[in-house]
């Protein structure tokens, strides 16, 4: 029986940088990956926004292909429910980037396998394989490959894994979490945008509270909504937004979700055997994600070396990722309820100079 | 939170214990603003934290 030092479950932005760094030093890695091919569908608007304190988000950046990142974030728009322009905030200085997150997710994997990770395709792990209540490796529904065994398991499956998988099974989520999810369409045809320039529509229009120009080209942008029948809802209650995507085509149309009221975090992260990283510890958003599989694969390396996989010892990752729970999800929540109104008052209030945190930069 | 009506503006050096100000404060944005953190946050009768050390 072939046994691992680490499985990775999900071979997304934070199981691609957990196995990368597990496999630089020296452990003997698998991912385990349910999609056929890496990164698609996209699993989000592909923003990487600026991290305030550290080099992570340009590190990540110059490890990539040019052909990743579609432009530096120039501007964010924002836009009151009135559809009024209320403030132009620049982001020249704070490095967020606009990426392809198909390909940005492909080249991570690229990158870890480079590094000796091996990955598997197609192989969806369904549960915990136990003996005498000890982790001692993941079964899958793959006939290939129904067991896996390992010393140490990461959890990387993203929001599902969050709201059905490990972390779920292992009674590690929170009572407060609530998944939400919608629609990414990818729109072409858009009249009056500009390629590095983000804009914020917000307003009671959208049953989502607000959504986003993400642009892609100088005539085509990514937009969230939260059903299908949103985007016509949004067309008749907008004019702004009408006027800009009335003629329109949609080229793409994909599954996202968040998670909200995460901002207490987890009761935790780890347990005997188990971490979690990304969005299946509810760590929202790619530079999270990014962060939180370096810092596990570091602490996974130290743990196998000294043979002792217990919570105790991997508790060391729960305070190095104890920054990333800084309420952004629960910050989104409260927004999603205001009334235009209120929206109209709250952003009234952003002044020159300011640069939104959690929306453009994190503070790690 | 549907009848508050008044903004409520107050100032932080870094983010620290956020969590435990979003207990105590409906913050909607926060934004960096070159001296320091601020927090834009709805009341619901104008008395809010204003520049009270927190």
């Amino acid at each position: 029986m072939k046994k691992y030092d680490l499985i990775i479950v999900g071979a997304g932005p934070a199981g691609s940088s957990t196995a990368k760094v597990a496999s630089q030093k020296g452990l003997k890695t698998i991912v385990l990956e349910k999609r056929t091919v890496i990164g698609t569908p996209r699993q989000c608007e592909g923003r990487l926004v600026a991290t305030t304190r550290s080099r992570l988000t340009e590190d990540v950046i110059e490890s990539m292909p040019k052909r990743v990142v579609l432009a530096a974030i120039r501007a964010r728009r924002v836009y009151s429910p009135s559809g009024k322009l209320i403030k132009e905030i620049s982001l020249r200085d704070t490095g967020a980037r606009l990426i392809l997150r198909d390909l940005f997710d492909l080249e991570l994997a690229r990158q870890a396998a480079n590094s000796g990770a091996q990955i598997v395709l197609n192989t969806r792990v369904t549960g915990l394989l136990k003996e005498n209540d000890k982790i001692v490796g993941v079964r899958t529904s793959s006939p290939v490959l129904p067991e896996v065994y390992g010393k140490l398991v990461i959890s990387a499956g993203g929001l599902a894994a969050l709201a059905g998988g490990i972390p779920k099974q292992e009674g590690l989520t929170s009572q407060n979490q609530k998944v939400l999810g919608g629609i990414l369409w990818e729109l072409t045809n858009v009249k009056d945008i500009e390629p590095d320039v983000i804009e914020w529509h917000t307003g009671s229009f959208s049953e989502r509270g607000h959504t986003h120009f993400f642009p892609q080209d100088e005539v085509s942008v990514v937009m969230e909504t939260r059903t299908v029948s949103d985007l016509e809802t949004i067309k008749r209650g907008n004019w702004l937004i009408s006027k800009k995507i009335k003629g329109a085509v949609p080229l793409r149309m994909t599954g996202w979700t968040t998670v909200l009221g995460v901002g207490s975090g987890l009761p935790r992260y780890v347990k005997d055997g188990l971490i979690l990283v990304g969005s299946a510890a509810g760590f929202l958003g790619i530079e999270s994600a990014v962060y939180s599989g370096l810092q596990a694969g570091e602490v996974a390396a130290e743990a196998i070396e000294e043979d002792d996989v217990s919570e105790k010892k991997l508790s060391k990752y729960e305070t190095l990722v104890k920054k990333l729970v800084y309420g952004r999800g629960e910050i989104l929540r409260r927004f999603y309820r205001l009334s235009d109104e209120q929206i109209e008052s709250i952003l009234s209030e952003i002044v020159e100079g300011d640069e939104l945190q959690f929306w453009d930069t994190v503070p790690f | 939170m549907e009848n508050t009506k008044y903004i409520d503006i107050f100032y932080a050096n870094t983010l620290i214990n956020l969590n435990k100000i979003l207990t105590k404060y409906e913050i909607l944005l926060i934004t960096n603003r070159g001296f320091g953190v601020c927090f834009i946050a709805l009341s619901s009768n104008g008395e809010g934290a204003g520049s009270e050390e927190i």
